[in-house]
């Protein structure tokens, strides 16, 4: 296996800027017999069973023709609802050779109603990404794609920690919202999400990036994420929330400068 | 084809034999090109044609127009091409017409092609690199993945004799103007252009502009840098009184009017349709396969670049107000 891995590290470092962005073909490997996975897998999940979730749990969406190893942007769509007997709880979001393999994990309720999540990621060789839905009652499905583009946590961020606009929030869904069904919302926060292998960090100076994000409507959890480098610099969300009533939604962020983020939005009358 | 039911091993092994052979196989190639074709686009100006990018072992990295200017005393190169095969290929034709000594290099931005055959001018102390005061930073922080990639589509075995020293370069912010003997040179440094530290080069004396990778003909515009700020900057091109030029990549036989005219023509399709995607709330997923489309046609590799400038400009113009 060794043998794989070098020539894969050799392929897989592949060009960062666009005068050089050569697609190499590389046909897909088996997802199963990664060693990078084989070991996630274990320390992670230990001998838990994984079962396939593609045809009724989850699926995965990226498109095949990548060019920006550092803005990968990812779906996941639950294939079944949220409902209080079944649930998904948490989402992993694996990518099997990135320096830190597991780009996310996040947590969801079952007042949601449904489950997706909308993200951008950095890749840093040719791999895996995997997205892992564990349910209340325990089972783990998954679903997985292969992904062709490299050097995106090594390149140079080129976004500057110091933006004034450092924290800023932007929030997105529909002007009506619909009480007690689920309803699509995003957000995005200004942080350059610094990878710790990025080219141009000075030495000794520690990367800075958001590790934990909260979702909250009035007080009560809608989603939450720990996360880190393996998400593209101004890290972005989608997902559902089922408002029953009209009140506050707020973001808390968190960085490994142990600077925190906060912001909110009124869902008054006149939105419902 | 390779089937995709071969064992994965089996495939590595395919795939390591073949890129082996194609290593030997330009290994074997490594004499001059017979012919090093120089066009001279206005006195004293001359220029090689290089192919369209990206690199491959095919074009041995001759992807981008490189040239120099002669004057009385001395020459000044503008860029060095992307191995020092290239740019060795260039000091020979340029000692074929002249037998003045190079007293400058012109590195346009930090760009491999641009820059990687720099070590092939530098043994003379006298010569004097110039670029843009943001380049040194560039060069250091992209250097590695640059001889990396040379080694891996070039086949360049030893690839520490391309380092480039990033204290070499005189930097240049604003208008900085170097006398070739009875002929000024111009260089000057743009903000935000194709990248965040372009310098665009002019020969004052037959009204030359070199403007390096800014401008592009026929080859899809590539944007590393700030959209708006990058169409104010061919806005000004536009005014400016320009005789005879020089692009980085794509044929000089076309009115210049007109490549300005098609490149702010995409950059605008560009900013339009990016702007409407995120209002719309079209995902960054699909923009980069539907926005801008409609230029599919108009320009050479627009496959392989157009969706990197979706997704460059998309997540810049996202935080507009």
């Amino acid at each position: 296996m060794n043998f794989g891995k070098k020539i894969l590290t050799f392929l897989g470092m592949t060009l960062l800027f666009s005068q050089l962005a050569v697609a190499t073909p590389f046909p897909e490997p088996d997802h199963t017999s990664i060693p990078e996975w084989i070991m996630i897998k274990k320390l992670m999940f230990g001998e838990r069973e994984i079962k396939d979730g593609s045809d009724d749990v989850l699926a995965l969406y990226l498109n095949t023709k990548l060019d920006d190893s550092s803005t990968v942007p990812i779906m996941v769509n639950a294939l079944m609802d949220q409902t209080e007997e079944q649930f998904i709880e948490k989402l992993y979001l694996v990518i099997d050779r990135n320096p830190i393999p597991t780009a996310g994990v996040f947590r969801f309720k079952p007042e949601a109603g449904k489950v997706k999540l909308e993200t951008r990621l950095r890749f840093e060789k040719f791999s895996f990404i995997r997205a892992i839905v564990e349910t209340n009652t325990g089972e783990l499905y998954m679903d997985q794609r292969w992904v062709q583009v490299a050097g995106g946590c090594s390149a140079p961020s080129g976004k500057n920690a110091n933006d004034p606009l450092l924290g800023k929030m932007r929030f997105r869904m529909d002007d009506q919202i619909r009480l007690n069904e689920p309803n699509l919302v995003q957000f995005q926060i200004k942080h350059p999400n610094e990878s710790t292998l990025a080219s141009d960090l000075e030495p000794g100076y520690a990367a800075r990036f958001i590790d934990k994000v909260a979702v909250e409507y009035n007080g009560k959890s809608i989603m939450s994420g720990d996360i880190n480098f393996s998400l593209s610099d101004n890290p972005i969300f989608k997902f559902y929330f089922s408002p029953q009533s009209e009140g506050t939604l707020s973001v808390r962020a968190e960085d490994t400068h142990d600077t925190v983020f906060t912001d909110s939005l009124e869902i008054g009358a006149d939105r419902l | 084809m390779i089937s995709i039911h071969l064992k994965s091993t089996s495939i590595l092994k395919i795939l390591l034999v073949y890129l082996m052979a194609g290593r030997l196989v330009f290994a074997h190639d490594m004499h001059e090109p017979s012919s090093y074709e120089l066009q001279e686009v206005a006195a004293g100006n001359f220029v090689h044609v290089g192919l369209f990018p990206p690199h491959s072992a095919d074009n041995r990295g001759d992807i981008a127009n490189i040239g120099f200017i002669v004057g009385d005393k001395c020459v000044a190169v503008i860029d060095a091409g992307s191995s020092l095969h290239v740019g060795l290929a260039l000091k020979r034709a340029i000692h074929r017409v002249t037998s003045l000594p190079i007293c400058a290099v012109i590195i346009t931005h930090v760009h491999p092609d641009h820059l990687l055959g720099l070590n092939a001018f530098i043994q003379d102390d006298s010569v004097i690199v110039y670029g843009h005061h943001r380049l040194p930073k560039q060069i250091r922080t992209r250097s590695k993945f640059y001889l990396q990639a040379l080694e891996q589509y070039l086949g360049v075995s030893n690839t520490d004799d391309h380092a480039v020293d990033a204290t070499l370069i005189t930097p240049v912010d604003g208008l900085l103007s170097i006398d070739l003997g009875n002929r000024l040179v111009e260089i000057k440094s743009w903000d935000y252009a194709h990248t965040d530290h372009d310098v665009s080069v002019s020969d004052v004396k037959t009204g030359t502009f070199w403007a390096g990778d800014i401008v592009f003909s026929k080859h899809i515009p590539i944007l590393d840098s700030n959209i708006r700020q990058y169409d104010e900057v061919l806005e000004e091109l536009q005014n400016l009184d320009v005789k005879h030029y020089v692009v980085g990549h794509g044929p000089l036989d076309r009115p210049w009017h007109i490549l300005l005219r098609e490149q702010r023509g995409y950059l605008g399709v560009l900013l339009k349709e990016v702007r409407a995607a995120i209002k719309n709330d079209v995902s960054l997923m699909d923009a980069v396969n539907t926005v801008g489309w409609s230029e599919r046609d108009k320009w050479h590799n627009f496959e392989l670049y157009h969706r990197r400038n979706v997704t460059t400009s998309y997540t810049d113009l996202e935080w507009e107000d």
